[in-house]
């Protein structure tokens, strides 16, 4: 199955940046493609020099940086958001494909299932 | 597995929770991993060595303990098929690589592994 999970919270004022990552990598285990979309105000998780500890919590936004070896390789990034937010593609801490509204519409198109918690 | 057992041979103010695991990472030393290692029946060769040094860098660039798939992976991408593989891994820890060879490093219980 092809899976999307919606992330549009930034990464420390709740749970669900966190929830949504784990729960994609358990979908990842059992061998559903999944595809990750940072948009809204998401895109702050994949900012680069976060310094969660500085405030006591863990940065686990860092495993971003290594969804490859959990066989997620599609991440993509709303290039509206990076604007809204006014961050570049050179902050962010992965490569990540940057696409416009109408390309996030036919990425959604794409998925059996679509999560956004 | 009772307390008792998980905590041999540990020096007390080393905690461990029942299974073994150090409550904190950051009491790990080189010289505990032989006695956690003792107490899974593991004897440290350099081989073991090796991947508990691999789990601990995993470990620091992602923030999490490596399950078994990405362990793999990671290590093949780092040392080669010859080593990044299961069967390798499980002569190693029997009783599961990324399991024993995350305790023996000091660091959590990995998540979602077997």
């Amino acid at each position: 199955m092809n899976l999307l999970f919606i992330l549009n919270k930034p990464p420390y004022s709740s749970d669900i940046g966190k929830e949504s990552l784990d729960m994609a990598l358990a979908h990842a285990t059992f061998d559903d493609t999944v595809s990750l979309l940072f948009t809204g105000q998401g895109v702050w998780q994949l900012k680069t020099d976060q310094f969660a500890k500085l405030a006591g919590l863990k940065e686990f936004t860092r495993l971003y940086t290594g969804l490859d070896l959990y066989d997620i390789d599609q991440l993509f990034v709303s290039e509206n958001a990076l604007d809204t937010e006014q961050l570049t593609r050179d902050q962010l801490m992965v490569e990540a494909s940057v696409l416009n509204d109408e390309a996030i519409s036919r990425l959604i198109n794409q998925q059996d299932r679509v999560f956004c918690l | 597995m009772t307390d008792d057992i998980s905590q041999t041979n540990l020096p007390a103010h080393i905690k461990v929770d029942k299974e073994g695991y150090l409550l904190n990472a950051d009491n790990w030393s080189e010289e505990l991993a032989p006695v956690i290692a003792a107490n899974e029946n593991i004897e440290l060769t350099s081989d073991h060595w090796e991947v508990v040094h691999y789990v601990r860098r995993f470990y620091e660039a992602y923030n999490t303990s490596p399950s078994i798939r990405p362990l793999v992976k990671y290590l093949a991408k780092e040392l080669g098929a010859d080593k990044g593989n299961s069967l390798y891994l499980y002569k190693l820890f029997p009783k599961g690589p990324a399991k024993q060879a995350t305790k023996i490093a000091g660091l959590p219980k990995p998540k979602r592994c077997i």
